[in-house]
């Protein structure tokens, strides 16, 4: 603090106030005075990182650390700045220099914490969260992690204690609710979750993850969807290895159950199973944008929609009613077109899931394969519906083209995991 | 337990004098975490070695890991005294004191935590401790003189800029139910005071505009001085951190003498939520001090305020103090709005005024920059005149501009207000329990 310059005290009011655009231009002014100065350049790195900018914020951070290798700040920024690139094995060699150097920080153990949590070793995890409070007792990120920690590892009744004492500390701590919320939405509670993201969101009202979370408890008023929800909350708590695992065991053992079911005489059990089996795979595609069309329609959910789910939702729920009419056209008229009607109608319902892959306004410049896939897809569905009318002829010819197309897309689909 | 602390123990119960070996037992009770345990070792020690330090020390640890801050702030504060504390313990001594609030004992700890240790830095300490008007390091910090707005103590007399604008109202275009208001709420009362008195209305408090960047709220502020012949006192964003750091109390104060000696006065406090504002929630003890000062200055507790007109005007009233909406004081919150059509209308005259034009179909670019504000409306006439210029300056002969050039200097130019929206709404929609945003939702078309 010795001689600091007025620049600096002012960038770290503004940065201490969200302001980094104003604190940037101050650090600037303190960087032109002395181009070397730590602080400074270490104030300008923190901009960077609350503005998302990591990379940017790496490079000053290296720097600052060249003028100065023994502060331990700059190594924990590294640290975070990377744990947010998904570099985890870098952050991890940054937060150890970072507690080598200061063993005293209990925000240091915090991050160590989640960085285990992204690795889904949640023993670890515990371990340095309790660390971390054996440091500072009442440090949230802490006492956020050692909850968290202790759910994944089934000791539930320990990981409500410690949430209710990180809430008795700071019971306006958006954070604190967001995780909480989330923890309540694997549990399939919706409701309670939705209680904790309204009070996040009360606190702070910009903060993304707890947006994301109240969209996600409302859109779980719709029980599949909720049960959905749980599925993949739970499945994204294991290993990449473990849940393919998990995936693949769900096949085999439907198929198993299946032909069991079939070969012991139960066609009806055979049949049942095989059609929820089916009706997981397809909702699994489009339940998504199956629940944000229930959201368009709710008072306070059509808020919370982007305009790309927005389209996306409506473009699923115009194919599904299309193949309604078509479905219903098929028994009601009869003629040449029966049949075909029918056809038609599963055609324009299979559409759904890659019109559940498109992002609006279609933009046709992107290079992503998945997207082009999914286009031409639903190009080939088009023509083949149409070709019922106009060609008759070709029809059963683009029908089984355009199905032998929809299987090589939902296993691709599924393999590149979507 | 452990099996290595059951057998010390058992050897302790044969040597129950033992001293170093009942510290011993305690430390690894301690690391244990058995705090309850180690609590009672220490205490036999200290029964048996009245004043041991270790003991008092452990003890002290015991009481802070408990999180019993007072307790363990007692048994710290003897061993401060006596110079016994490691550097370590003093930074347990330290966060036992910001936990209990007892701010200037924290900083003379820390000072010798960093005297130690220069490097040592501690986000939550640093946040509460090193902000200097927590009285710490004021004698530290070097002020240079290259500010536009300084306060000379010595002389005693500040020198403010104050200035006499001759913008008018009518300079402003569009606003007109914000001019009204502030016709209403300020101008009135300072011409027609006798009126307001009749009528048993309190004349006092100020006006808080709010709104996206570049939508006119220090241009009418300056418009509003401009419109009574007031002076203009204008606190920008430095000024009001600078209050911060230097002798806040002594430099709101002199802004306020000042105003009041040259009255009729504007004082205009741009930015005002940089007075408040602070994304951790440290801000209790230094920004409280600022905080009430500027309330106590605005209800007129050190003078009276007559014909100081205060305005305030801030793009995050998120975080402006909730203390300045009571009554008395920001009283009247008004959103300032991106410019409607027609206000676009008369902003784009006005600064195509004095300009070679050719006839101007400005309807017609009013039509198309909806959500554009005033400053990217000027920002668009701007383009526009350096492409003119270019092409005089190839042409050697003063070409005029056109509609076309305007259309194509929107293309270029997107409108800035989009970002503010994007987070305003947010608060709007989650966060608007008083029904502070209302404007907001119905500026959005939202219904709640
Ligand atoms: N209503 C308006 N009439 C004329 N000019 C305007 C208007 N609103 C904004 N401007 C122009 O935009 C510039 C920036 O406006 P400013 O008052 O600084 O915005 P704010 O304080 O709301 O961020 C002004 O200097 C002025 O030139
Ligand atoms: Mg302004």
């Amino acid at each position: 603090m010795i001689g600091e310059n007025r620049h600096i005290a002012r960038a770290r009011l503004l940065l201490g106030q969200g302001r980094l655009k104003d604190a940037e231009k101050e650090v600037g002014y303190a960087l032109q005075q002395d181009p070397n100065d730590h602080e400074a350049m270490l104030l300008l790195a923190e901009c960077k990182i609350d503005a998302k900018d990591y990379d940017a914020g790496i490079s000053l951070l290296q720097q600052a650390i060249l003028l100065d290798p023994h502060s331990d700040r700059p190594y924990y920024l590294l640290g975070f700045a990377h744990y947010q690139k998904d570099n985890l094995k870098e952050a991890t060699k940054q937060l150890d220099i970072a507690i080598q150097l200061n063993p005293y920080h209990a925000g240091y153990f915090g991050l160590y914490a989640y960085i285990y949590m992204e690795q889904h070793n949640y023993k670890a995890a515990l371990e340095k969260a309790n660390e971390g409070l054996n440091v500072d007792p009442e440090e949230l990120t802490c006492l956020n992690a050692r909850s968290q920690a202790l759910f994944r590892l089934k000791s539930s009744d320990e990981a409500y204690e410690t949430i209710k004492e990180a809430l008795s500390i700071d019971p306006d701590n958006a954070f604190t609710h967001t995780n909480y919320g989330w923890h309540f939405l694997e549990k399939g509670k919706h409701k309670q979750a939705r209680e904790h993201f309204r009070e996040a969101l009360r606190i702070e009202p910009t903060m993304g993850r707890a947006r994301a979370g109240l969209k996600e408890s409302l859109k779980a008023n719709v029980p599949p969807y909720r049960w959905l929800l749980m599925f993949s909350l739970w499945l994204s708590s294991k290993s990449k290895a473990a849940r393919w695992g998990i995936i693949i065991a769900l096949w085999i053992g439907v198929r198993l159950a299946t032909s069991a079911s079939k070969s012991a005489g139960w066609q009806v059990l055979a049949f049942v199973l095989a059609a929820l089996y089916l009706a997981f795979v397809v909702f699994s595609w489009i339940g998504n944008s199956l629940a944000n069309l229930y959201l368009s329609f709710h008072k306070e959910g059509k808020y919370a929609l982007t305009s790309s789910e927005k389209y996306n939702a409506w473009s699923i729920g115009g194919v599904i009613l299309l193949s309604i009419i078509f479905f219903t056209l098929n028994f009601t008229t009869g003629g040449k077109t029966q049949g075909a009607l029918f056809f038609c109608s599963i055609v324009v319902f299979s559409l759904a899931m890659p019109l559940s892959q498109l992002q609006y306004p279609i933009s046709f410049v992107t290079r992503k394969p998945s997207f082009w896939m999914a286009f031409a897809l639903i190009g080939l569905g088009v023509c083949t519906c149409l070709s019922a009318w106009i060609a008759p002829a070709v029809f059963t010819v683009f029908l089984s083209v355009y199905m032998l197309a929809f299987l090589v897309y939902t296993w691709a689909g599924s393999f590149s995991g979507r | 337990m452990s099996e290595a602390i059951d057998q010390l123990k058992e050897a302790l119960s044969f040597s129950p004098e033992n001293i170093p070996l009942r510290l011993h037992v305690a430390d690894m009770m301690l690391k244990e975490n058995l705090l309850d345990d180690a609590a009672g070792q220490f205490n036999e020690v200290l029964k048996r070695n009245y004043g041991n330090a270790k003991a008092r020390k452990g003890l002290a640890s015991v009481y802070f890991r408990q999180k019993k801050f007072s307790t363990a702030i007692i048994v710290f504060e003897e061993l401060w005294k006596q110079d016994e504390l490691t550097w370590d313990e003093m930074v347990q001594y330290v966060r036992c004191l910001v936990k209990e609030n007892s701010m200037s004992d924290a900083v003379e700890v820390y000072k010798k935590v960093l005297a130690l240790n220069p490097s040592f830095t501690d986000v939550e300490l640093d946040a509460i401790l090193r902000t200097p008007s927590a009285g710490a390091f004021n004698d530290d910090f070097e002020f240079d003189d290259d500010d536009d707005f300084a306060f000379d103590d010595e002389a005693g007399k500040p020198n403010f800029l104050m200035e006499k604008p001759d913008l008018k109202f009518e300079d402003v275009g569009g606003m007109e139910q914000v001019k009204r208001e502030i016709a209403m709420k300020i101008i009135q009362p300072l011409k027609n005071p006798d009126l307001y008195k009749a009528f048993g209305k309190k004349i006092g408090g100020g006006i808080l505009l709010y709104g996206p960047p570049g939508c006119g709220k220090t241009y009418l502020a300056r418009a509003t001085a401009g419109e009574i012949n007031a002076g203009f006192i204008n606190i920008g964003l430095h000024d009001i951190l600078d209050m911060w750091m230097g002798n806040s109390e002594k430099n709101l104060h002199a802004v306020f003498e000042f105003a009041r000696k040259n009255a009729p006065c504007v004082v205009f406090f741009d930015e005002v939520d940089a007075l408040g504002a602070s994304r951790s929630d440290l801000r209790q003890s230094s920004m409280r001090h600022v905080i009430n000062q500027f309330l106590a200055e605005l209800d007129g507790v050190h003078g009276k305020n007559d014909g100081v007109l205060v305005l305030a005007a801030t793009n995050a009233p998120w975080s402006v103090d909730s203390a300045f909406r009571r009554p008395g004081r920001f009283d009247r919150i008004i959103f300032v709005a991106p410019p409607d059509e027609q206000g676009r209308v008369e902003i784009l005259k006005q600064h195509l005024k004095n300009k070679p034009v050719e006839p101007i179909d400005i309807n017609a670019i009013a039509k198309v920059t909806d959500g554009y504000s005033g400053a990217d409306l000027q920002a668009i006439v701007d383009i526009a005149t350096e492409l003119k210029l270019e092409e005089s300056f190839t042409k050697g002969s003063v070409e005029k501009i056109t509609s076309k050039d305007l259309q194509k200097a929107v293309k270029q130019h997107r409108p800035t207000t989009t970002e503010w929206f994007n987070t305003a709404r947010n608060y709007a929609l989650y966060a608007n329990e008083s029904g502070l945003y209302d404007e907001i939702l119905k500026y959005l078309k939202i219904k709640k």
